[in-house]
């Protein structure tokens, strides 16, 4: 990683670590490494969303053109969201492509994704699916999201409706997770769920 | 601070109290100061005065609280000073000697990482660490004595920062700070962050280590950079002074471990235990906060509220005062090459940015996002030039045997210029000498007789030019005697000079037309090594011209004014004429109601 590179991470941190939006966002980073080419990031779900109260991880890798190329993140805990990709958690975000600027920095890409959070695209979508849901059943995406939120990014309420059909599917024998993905993509419909996985 | 001292020698026993007094009776003139000052508070003064300027006449103090109380005050008229730094309105005569210390200790850290390749540092650091270290054992046996510190001592150093901001708020700063009751452990835990933030400036910190230093010291940071150089040198003056000083408590403190024989030398090793452990739990404190700030478990179980608005302030006026490059975030010092300037309609953080970066990420972004220059977030068209480097002009890498042709080729060229030249030369000479050759034949035909006596007073040994063909021919006109006599040898010369005339005039022409058959065929013979030395060479001639005239060729981007902005000018003008229909339209509501008004009365 060139020295420019480097300097502008160290500040970087600074500024995420240093600031007030620690406490009023919920934005945190965690080094990885000493060369600050791998970095974590924390963001809390923003409320009045279905994600608010978890607690999302990203993984950010910082290329070595940075900050002349946009930096590599994607959730590492799974979220619902018609942007994200449910099974890898990459992220649809054009600040991350092609309208990535060199002013931009690890604060304002990650307020970014929070804000992206608060405010699906589901006309741009990552994951079709979930992008198809949003659009024709609101509420139970709304509820779905919340149960991944509960779920994975360790929210507070547990849908208890949703739980007990995960563990329906578990006892026949599903991986909890692929359980929850696969009830999700399908409304939370247990017997087409069934369908889809035994067959 | 010194009021303090002499409090902490107060407690010792009689043997080694005198040893105390010793020392402590520069710093009794200053406490004196310090109880003038305390005077000038409502509430406590009377008690205080008392403590502090008679510290000698009792052996034992009357109690805990008392002692506190005094303490408090001592601290909090430091305070009062650290925050006059900020507010002149509130500066005294008497505090200027605080004032100086305060400046000191708050320029510590940021004067050693200024000059942290100094050899003297280390020296310097040690000092202060002694120094600080000493103070915080002392501004710790207030926390000893009263419990209830730690808790407090955030809340105070957040008043007082808020006090220190606005001169006003001073005075009701330090009252606060005296009734909360911890305004030792306050200077204490101030100056172990100091402390730590001046170890760690060196290595990479993410964590701010000043947090909960107040905002006051930053402001007088920024107010007098000049004069935290001068205290510095203060500083390293009164190095040796200090440490005498400090050697000396130590001593005070071994000696009273050794011998607790009265019922207040009980006291004192309580206090010194209690010293020793509270100094221990400060660092401790103190690396739990350099490290992980907030999440340090001591901070948060005993500060209720962490200074995050300090924080942020600290951030943001860090952002504000120096300009930053908003691409590699580096602030440079100005330099001729590489100046920091605001091309486009962002301000505050992003204002400014350097032109090699600025030019950098244009390259980049316009060729691989095909975008025009234009910034990404005001969408502001930046204005380009392309200048001509003249100062530093650079030619283009080549191969050896390119450069080969390149001179085979320049120099063809130059001979094909020549040629050209001397060709056309030639050609003008002959015409013009054939032009006048053959007018001065004419005349020579056509008026013979007439010339025939002014030519015989040529002399034939003279040798018959143009010129004089023409003078002749000029002179002819001239009426001349003419002597028969002299009419056939006249005759005979001018037959003699035409021929003579003639035969120079073909050897010349002779001369001219090898001339240009040679300046002919040198010009196509190098027009052809020209054409071989283009043909052959890698890169042509022309090709390594251009090259050499795009790779000089430099964008220059100039700074973003008002004045230049259409758009803005149009958004003001819309503005202007908005704010003014508003302005009618209030005006038009006002008028019938001050009518209705007029009619009511």
């Amino acid at each position: 990683m060139s020295n420019i590179a480097f300097n502008r991470l160290q500040r970087e941190c600074k500024e995420v670590v240093t600031n007030s939006e620690i406490s009023e966002t919920g934005i945190m980073i965690e080094i990885l490494n000493e060369n600050l080419t791998e970095i974590k990031g924390h963001i809390r779900g923003p409320p009045d969303t279905p994600y608010a109260g978890g607690m999302f991880d990203l993984d950010i890798k910082i290329p070595d053109q940075y900050p002349f190329s946009p930096p590599n993140v994607k959730f590492s805990t799974k979220i619902w969201h018609p942007n994200v990709s449910s099974q890898t958690g990459v992220i649809c975000l054009d600040i991350l492509k092609d309208q990535w600027a060199a002013s931009l920095t690890l604060r304002t890409v990650l307020l970014s994704i929070q804000a992206l959070m608060c405010t699906p695209e589901p006309k741009d979508p990552q994951d079709a699916v979930v992008a198809k849901q949003y659009m024709e059943k609101p509420a139970v995406f709304k509820a779905t999201a919340e149960y991944w939120t509960t779920k994975f990014a360790k929210g507070a309420v547990k849908n208890a409706g949703y739980q007990a059909l995960v563990d329906k599917l578990k006892d026949m024998g599903v991986r909890e997770e692929e359980a929850v993905s696969v009830l999700s993509c399908n409304n939370w419909d247990i017997n087409r769920s069934t369908v889809y996985i035994f067959s | 601070m010194h009021g303090s001292k002499s409090d902490y020698g107060f407690r010792r026993p009689t043997t080694s109290f005198a040893r105390a007094t010793e020392f402590l009776g520069t710093i009794r003139e200053e406490t004196r100061e310090n109880a003038r000052l305390i005077e000038n508070f409502d509430g406590f003064s009377e008690n205080i005065t008392e403590n502090s300027k008679k510290p000698k006449k009792s052996a034992t103090f009357h109690g805990l609280q008392d002692l506190r109380k005094c303490k408090v005050q001592n601290c909090s008229t430091h305070f009062v000073t650290s925050s006059a730094t900020a507010s002149p309105s509130s500066s005294s005569s008497s505090s200027s000697e605080y004032k100086k210390k305060v400046k000191r200790l708050s320029s510590n850290p940021l004067s050693s990482s200024t000059s942290s390749s100094e050899p003297s540092t280390s020296t310097r650091k040690r000092s202060i660490f002694h120094e600080m270290g000493e103070r915080i054992r002392l501004f710790s046996t207030a926390s000893f004595v009263s419990p209830a510190t730690t808790s407090t001592t955030t809340r105070c150093m957040e008043q007082v920062g808020g006090g220190s901001g606005c001169g006003g708020g001073a005075r009701p700063s330090a009252m606060t700070v005296t009734t909360n009751g911890g305004g030792g452990t306050v200077i204490g835990l101030t100056k172990s962050h100091s402390l730590n933030s001046f170890e760690d400036s060196t290595a990479s910190v993410f964590v701010s280590t000043t947090t909960r230093c107040h905002s006051g010291r930053k402001v007088h940071q920024l107010k007098n950079p000049s004069r935290v150089t001068v205290t510095q040198e203060e500083e390293n003056r009164n190095f040796e002074k200090k440490k005498s000083r400090i050697d000396a408590i130590g001593s005070l403190l071994s000696l009273h471990d050794e011998e607790p024989t009265s019922n207040s030398g009980m006291d004192a090793m309580d206090l010194e235990k209690g010293l020793e452990k509270d100094v221990s739990q400060l660092g401790i404190l103190c690396h739990h906060c350099s490290t992980t700030d907030l999440t340090c478990p001591k901070t948060q179980k005993e500060l209720p509220s962490p200074s995050a608005s300090s924080v942020y302030s600290l951030a943001r006026s860090d952002m504000s005062n120096e300009p930053l490059c908003r691409i590699c975030h580096c602030c440079w010092p100005p330099d001729s090459n590489d100046p920091l300037i605001s091309p486009c309609r962002c301000s505050g953080s992003l204002q400014y940015v350097h032109v090699s970066c600025l030019m950098h990420w244009l390259d980049i972004s316009s060729r691989k996002l095909h975008r025009p220059a234009i910034c990404e977030l005001c969408l502001y068209k930046y204005r380009r030039r392309r200048v001509l480097k003249y100062r530093e002009m650079k030619l283009p890498q080549c191969a050896q045997a390119d450069i080969r042709f390149y001179t085979l080729f320049v120099v063809a060229i130059v001979l094909m210029i020549l040629s050209a030249f001397s060709t056309v030369v030639c050609f003008q000479l002959e015409k013009s000498y054939g032009l006048s050759s053959s007018q001065g034949e004419l005349r020579n035909r056509t008026q013979p007789l007439n010339v025939e006596g002014v030519v015989s007073d040529v002399p034939p040994a003279a040798p018959p030019s143009l010129t004089a063909v023409a003078t002749a021919s000029e002179e002819s006109s001239v009426p001349t005697v003419v002597l028969g006599a002299r009419k056939r040898i006249g005759d005979i010369t001018v037959n003699a000079s035409t021929k003579d005339e003639s035969y120079r005039r073909e050897e010349a022409e002779n001369v001219l037309s090898t001339v240009t058959l040679i300046a002919a065929m040198v010009f196509f013979l190098s027009f052809f090594l020209a054409m071989y030395a283009h043909v052959k060479s890698g890169l042509s001639f022309c090709g390594y011209l251009t090259l050499c005239w795009s790779s000089n060729l430099e964008w220059s981007i100039e700074e973003y004014k008002h004045s230049r902005d259409t758009q803005y000018l149009n958004k003001l003008e819309e503005l202007r004429r908005k704010i003014n229909e508003k302005q009618k339209k209030a005006a038009d509501e006002v008028e019938p109601l001050r009518s209705s008004v007029i009619v009511l009365e």
